[in-house]
C-alpha cells in the first residue's frame, strides 16, 4: 500500500520513485496537492473531505491520513 | 508500435494514473504555443491534455492567464498558435452575460492570427462564432458526476476528476484537431475481424458474423461517408469471395457503392493503400487505416509514413467507441459542400480519365461547366470560412479569416468577399474558391484567395482567378489589384501560379489586364453589395 502512494507520488510530481520515502519533505504547491489528493481517490475508491484536506502539508500528514481513514 | 500498445488506454481510459506520463515516442513533434485565459483552474488537467496532444503529434507550452471572469484583462496574442478560453459558466449569473463573453473574446482575438477555442462548463445558450464546446453537454454520456462542490473548493474548478479526463480528451482530440484541420479524409478498412467477425475465405458468406456491435460501427461508418468521408477497403482476400460478400444480400450495412476503391490482393497491404492514396489524391497523413493485424498497420506505417490507423478491437463495438473518438472524425464545419465532397471525388478520378483522352476544347465542351461567382453573400460565410482555414496547397495570403472576421469584411463598404461555385455534368462540387479582400485607395487589395484541392488540376484555376480580378475591376471600376502573397510549407501551386500568371500583382499594385480565356463554359455573376 505505502508503495502505491510512493508510486502515485512519484507519478504526479514527476520525480523517480527512488528520491520518495515516508519521510521525504516535498515541496508542493495546492494544484500539486489537489492532484496527489484526487489521484489518491482514485486508487483507493475513496474521497476526502475539504478539512481532511486542507491540513495536508506533507507525505507524512498524507500517511497519517490515509491511517485515520483505515486506507493503509 | 506504443500508439497500438497503449490505445485502449488512451482511448478508453478515464483514469488519471492510467494516463499521465504516458508518451508516444513521437520523434516529429511539433511545438505548439497554447494561451490559456481562464476563470477556472487548468492546471489538473494539462497533464492529461498533454497526453492526447503527443498522440496527435504536438508538444504544448502554456500560458495561463489570472483568473478573469469578465474578460477585461489585455492580452498580448502575437506569439501564440492557440487561445483557449476556459470558462466556469456557473461564474455568470445569467446567461444574458454571454452576449458580453462574445464581444470581449472577439476583442482579444481581434488581429490574431492563430486559432481560437470557447470551453464552457455548462450552456450558455448563445450560438458563439469562434468553435466552442460545452462540458456538460459533451460529457453528459460518457461521465456520471461531472460537477463537484468539494473538489471546486479545494481546487477551484467545479468539474470532477474524470469530468476533467474527458475534458483533456475532447479538447486534445476532438476540437484541436478539428480547428487545426488535420481531419480524416479517407478510411481505409480491412475487412476479416474488422468489419465482421469472422475470416472469409475459411468461414465462408454464410460463416462470418455480422452482430450488433458490427451493425452499429458499419451504420457509423456509412453515416461518416455520407458526411464526405471516403471510404475504401484492402483486404487480402479472394477477390471472388469479396464480391460474393457484396452481393449475398447479407445484414452488410456497408454497399459495394459505398467504397471508393477495393483491393483484393495478396500483396503487401502498404502498396494497395498507396495506390488508393494517389487515385483519389489526398495526404498520407488524412488517411485513417483500420485492421485488426497488428502487423499490417506496422507494415502500412513503415511504408506510408504519416499514416493513422486503429488497431481493429476484438468486438465491433469497441472499435466503433475508438473511432469515434479519433482524432481528425469530427469536423467543426457542418456545411453542404461536406456531403456532396464524395461524389465530387469519385468525379475527379473520371475527369482526369477525360483529360488523357481529349484535348483541352472537347475536356470543357463535354463537361458543360457552370461557374457562380457571388460577392458578399452571407449564406457562403460558413463555406468560405472552412476554406480559408483548411486549404494548404491554393492559398496565398495564410490570413485564416474565421467567421467573425468575414462578416465583418463583409459587411464594410469597401469590403468584399467573393466565393466561386463550380458544377458541370459530372457533379456538383459546391463552393470551391473564395477571394477576400477591401477596396483603399482605388486599388483592390487581395488579402486572399483560396481555390479548393478538390478544384485543382481541373485547369480552371486561372479561369477562376481572372474572372475574379475582371468582375472586382467591374464593381469597383479600377484596374490597380494588389495581391498579398506568402510562401508557406506548401501553397507551392499557389506561389508558382501567380508567379506564372500574374507576376506583376503579387506584392505590388499593378493594373490587372483582362487574359484571353477561350473555353466554353457558363459564368454567372451574383452580387449582395
Amino acid at each position: 500500500m505505502r508503495e502505491d502512494i510512493l508510486k502515485v507520488l512519484s507519478k504526479v510530481l514527476n520525480t523517480s520513485l527512488d528520491s520518495i520515502d515516508d519521510n521525504s519533505s516535498i515541496y508542493w504547491d495546492s494544484l500539486t496537492k489537489i492532484e496527489v489528493i484526487i489521484s489518491l481517490e482514485e486508487l483507493f475508491g475513496v474521497q476526502f473531505n475539504v478539512d481532511e484536506v486542507k491540513f495536508i502539508n506533507s507525505i507524512q500528514d498524507l500517511i497519517k491520513l490515509l491511517e485515520t481513514r483505515n486506507i493503509i | 508500435m506504443k500508439k497500438i500498445m497503449l490505445q485502449d488506454i488512451v482511448f478508453n481510459s478515464q483514469k488519471r494514473l492510467d494516463l499521465i506520463g504516458l508518451d508516444f515516442d513521437n520523434e516529429d513533434s511539433s511545438e505548439i504555443d497554447i494561451l490559456i485565459i481562464r476563470n477556472h483552474s487548468f492546471e489538473l488537467l494539462i497533464p492529461l491534455l498533454n497526453v492526447y496532444l503527443d498522440y496527435i503529434g504536438f508538444k504544448a507550452n502554456y500560458n495561463l492567464s489570472q483568473y478573469d471572469d469578465t474578460l477585461s484583462s489585455t492580452y498580448d496574442t502575437e506569439n501564440y498558435d492557440l487561445i483557449i478560453f476556459y470558462l466556469d459558466s456557473n461564474k455568470y449569473r445569467n446567461n444574458e452575460l454571454a452576449i458580453i463573453i462574445e464581444f470581449r473574446i472577439l476583442k482579444i482575438i481581434e488581429g490574431f492570427e492563430g486559432k481560437s477555442l470557447l470551453c464552457l462548463t455548462r450552456d450558455l445558450n448563445f450560438d458563439f462564432s469562434i468553435p466552442y464546446f460545452v462540458v456538460e453537454k459533451e460529457l453528459k454520456t460518457t461521465v456520471e458526476t461531472i460537477f463537484d462542490d468539494r473538489l471546486g473548493m479545494l481546487s477551484g474548478t467545479p468539474l470532477t476528476s474524470i469530468a476533467i479526463s474527458e475534458t483533456a480528451r475532447i479538447i486534445g482530440f476532438k476540437y484541436i484537431p478539428a480547428i487545426f484541420s488535420n481531419s480524416i479524409k479517407c478510411i481505409i478498412l480491412d475487412l476479416d475481424n474488422t468489419l465482421y467477425k469472422g475470416i472469409l475465405g475459411e468461414d465462408g458468406v454464410d460463416g462470418i458474423v455480422i452482430d450488433d456491435g458490427y451493425i452499429e460501427l458499419q451504420k457509423y461508418l456509412l453515416e461518416l461517408s455520407k458526411s464526405g468521408i471516403l471510404l475504401a477497403i484492402v483486404t487480402k482476400n479472394e477477390l471472388s469471395d469479396v464480391e460474393a460478400l457484396f452481393s449475398n444480400g447479407n445484414n452488410l450495412i456497408l454497399k459495394k457503392e459505398n467504397f471508393v476503391a477495393i483491393k483484393s490482393s495478396w500483396n503487401l497491404k502498404s502498396k494497395s493503400i498507396i495506390e488508393i492514396i494517389n487515385l483519389i489524391n489526398i495526404g498520407a497523413e488524412s488517411v485513417l487505416f483500420i485492421d485488426d493485424n497488428p502487423g499490417e498497420l506496422f507494415d502500412a506505417m513503415s511504408n506510408v509514413p504519416k499514416i493513422k490507423f486503429i488497431l481493429a478491437a476484438d468486438k465491433g463495438q469497441d472499435s466503433l467507441n475508438i473511432l469515434k473518438k479519433f482524432p481528425g472524425i469530427f469536423n467543426i464545419y457542418s456545411n453542404r459542400e461536406n456531403s456532396i465532397r464524395n461524389n465530387d471525388v469519385l468525379a475527379n478520378i473520371k475527369r482526369n480519365e477525360l483529360k488523357i483522352s481529349l484535348d483541352q476544347t472537347d475536356y470543357f465542351n463535354y463537361l458543360n461547366m457552370n461557374f457562380t461567382f457571388s460577392i458578399n453573400d452571407p449564406s457562403h460565410i460558413n463555406r468560405v470560412e472552412e476554406l480559408n482555414q483548411k486549404t494548404n496547397q491554393f492559398i496565398t495570403g495564410f490570413k485564416r479569416f474565421n467567421k467573425s472576421n468575414l462578416n465583418r469584411i463583409l459587411n464594410e463598404v469597401n469590403g468584399f468577399v467573393m466565393s466561386v461555385e463550380l458544377d458541370d455534368m459530372l457533379s456538383d462540387s459546391g463552393i470551391i474558391s473564395a477571394c477576400i479582400g477591401r477596396l483603399i485607395d482605388d486599388v483592390i487589395m487581395v488579402d486572399e484567395i483560396v481555390i479548393s484541392c478538390r478544384a485543382l488540376g481541373r485547369s480552371i484555376e486561372e479561369l477562376i482567378v481572372n474572372k475574379t480580378f475582371d468582375f472586382l475591376s467591374q464593381i469597383y471600376k479600377t484596374n490597380l489589384i494588389n495581391i498579398s502573397l506568402i510562401q508557406g510549407p506548401r501553397n507551392t501551386p499557389a506561389v508558382e501560379f501567380f508567379a506564372k500568371v500574374f507576376p506583376e500583382l503579387v506584392n505590388n499594385t499593378n493594373p490587372y489586364f483582362k487574359k484571353p480565356m477561350d473555353l466554353k463554359v457558363n459564368i454567372t455573376l451574383r452580387s449582395f453589395k
